[in-house]
């Protein structure tokens, strides 16, 4: 196992990766952002990722087929979704699909922070 | 986290399904009768007036709206803290509109035929047939006229997420659907369904300090912020925003309070 967690972000808002990124490389992370969804896939059936983190809503791909994909590449991938429009269907239909947890957008990065923690702990990494 | 609320229609045999999927899922299991005598007792309400609230339907010499309102406040209220304390089951009627949009809360209606709730209606309170028909008959239309008048729908099959008819089924069964649906992942808890929870817990918490104040306040809370919305006449509006704000200040979890009292003649001539 590397010792620092793979993570790779994935918002069709440019802003969001570059903001999630400054905040995860501060703790042990090495993160690669992308706003465009198919360059997204591309990368992720080259690279085995810890923790894939995507946006729902992307226009041509969403985020449920980003899942999709990183789960039958790698079953112990943890799949992080956001979404601006949190309802209870897509956030059912998520967890049902295998993702790790789903917040909704705007959030504080203390929140996603805490996320991508438990996950790094739950995969083996050791977050104190 | 994760917990159901099962509603069953009367005469169905629901609270003792509950209470197995329950113990088969190692949740706690409270029953209507439970929830009633802790509200009752946490607000200093005659528990017989709240069960009024939920079971007798809107009548001249019943209780008020405004009071039947206030009581179902202070249920929503500790129903709420409950759910984020713990995975619970509980048997409460209307669990379609009691607690709204939380996806880890599986809302379960169970329903049976006519005929077999005729027939334990028969059995238990050990009447005859046509005192039972009766008796379910005016259970069904009491839940209907109550559930629209506290949610604005009936008590219908559409707005919970399961529902299932126990007639011709084996009770081990349906305990087996419910809980194999809990097992599907779709309703776990999450950040986000944890925060709405949080939020209506507060939100339900905050009505229920203010009601006897301003029973048309409406509440809507998120991260601790959270907003009241309430009519009253000019001369009380000033008064009336201290006193809500006062009181909701000093509440666990709130950090900022907005207070917006309107005309309350507005909302006259819009009626």
């Amino acid at each position: 196992m590397a010792d620092n967690v793979q993570v790779l972000v994935l918002d069709d808002e440019p802003l969001v990766g570059k903001r999630l990124k400054s905040v995860l490389v501060k703790m042990r992370c090495d993160v690669e952002a992308f706003d465009d969804p198919m360059a997204a896939l591309a990368r992720i059936d080259e690279k085995e990722f810890d923790i894939v983190i995507t946006d729902v809503v992307m226009g041509e791909v969403d985020g449920i087929q980003v899942l999709e994909r990183v789960r039958g590449r790698n079953p112990r991938a943890k799949v992080i979704i956001m979404s601006a429009y949190a309802m209870m269907a897509m956030a059912r239909k998520a967890m049902e699909r295998g993702a790790y947890d789903f917040i909704a957008k705007p959030f504080v990065p203390e929140e996603m922070r805490v996320i991508v923690a438990k996950a790094a702990r739950d995969l083996g990494f050791d977050f104190s | 986290m994760s917990s159901i609320l099962v509603s069953s229609q009367s005469y169905a045999g629901g609270p003792e399904i509950a209470r197995r999927i329950a113990e088969k899922l190692g949740y706690r299991f409270w029953s209507e009768r439970q929830l009633i005598d802790e509200v009752a007792k946490s607000r200093a309400i005659v528990p017989t007036d709240l069960r009024k609230a939920l079971e007798h339907p809107p009548s001249l010499f019943g209780l008020s709206d405004v009071v039947r309102r206030t009581l179902v406040a202070h249920l929503q209220a500790v129903l709420a803290a409950h759910l984020l304390d713990d995975s619970l089951v509980f048997h409460v009627p209307y669990a379609h509109g009691l607690i709204p949009g939380v996806s880890h809360i599986l809302r379960v209606r169970l329903v049976a035929g006519w005929a077999s709730r005729v027939a334990m209606a028969e059995k238990i309170e050990e009447i005859p047939l046509k005192k039972a028909e009766k008796r379910v008959a005016h259970d069904d239309a009491a839940r209907n006229s109550v559930s629209e008048l506290l949610f604005g729908f009936t008590d219908d099959d559409e707005r919970y997420d399961m529902v299932v008819d126990l007639d011709g089924r084996q009770e081990d069964a349906v305990i087996e659907e419910v809980v194999g649906a809990m097992q599907s992942h779709a309703y776990d808890a999450m950040t986000y369904s944890m925060q709405r929870l949080r939020d209506v817990e507060l939100g339900f918490r905050v009505r229920s300090a203010v009601i006897d104040l301003e029973p048309s306040a409406r509440v809507e809370a998120d991260h601790g912020m959270v907003e009241i919305r309430c009519w009253a006449g000019p001369s009380r509006k000033a008064k009336l925003e201290a006193e809500v704000a006062k009181r909701v200040g000093g509440l666990s979890g709130v950090q900022g309070v907005e207070v917006r009292v309107f005309d309350d003649s507005l909302r006259r001539g819009w009626a």
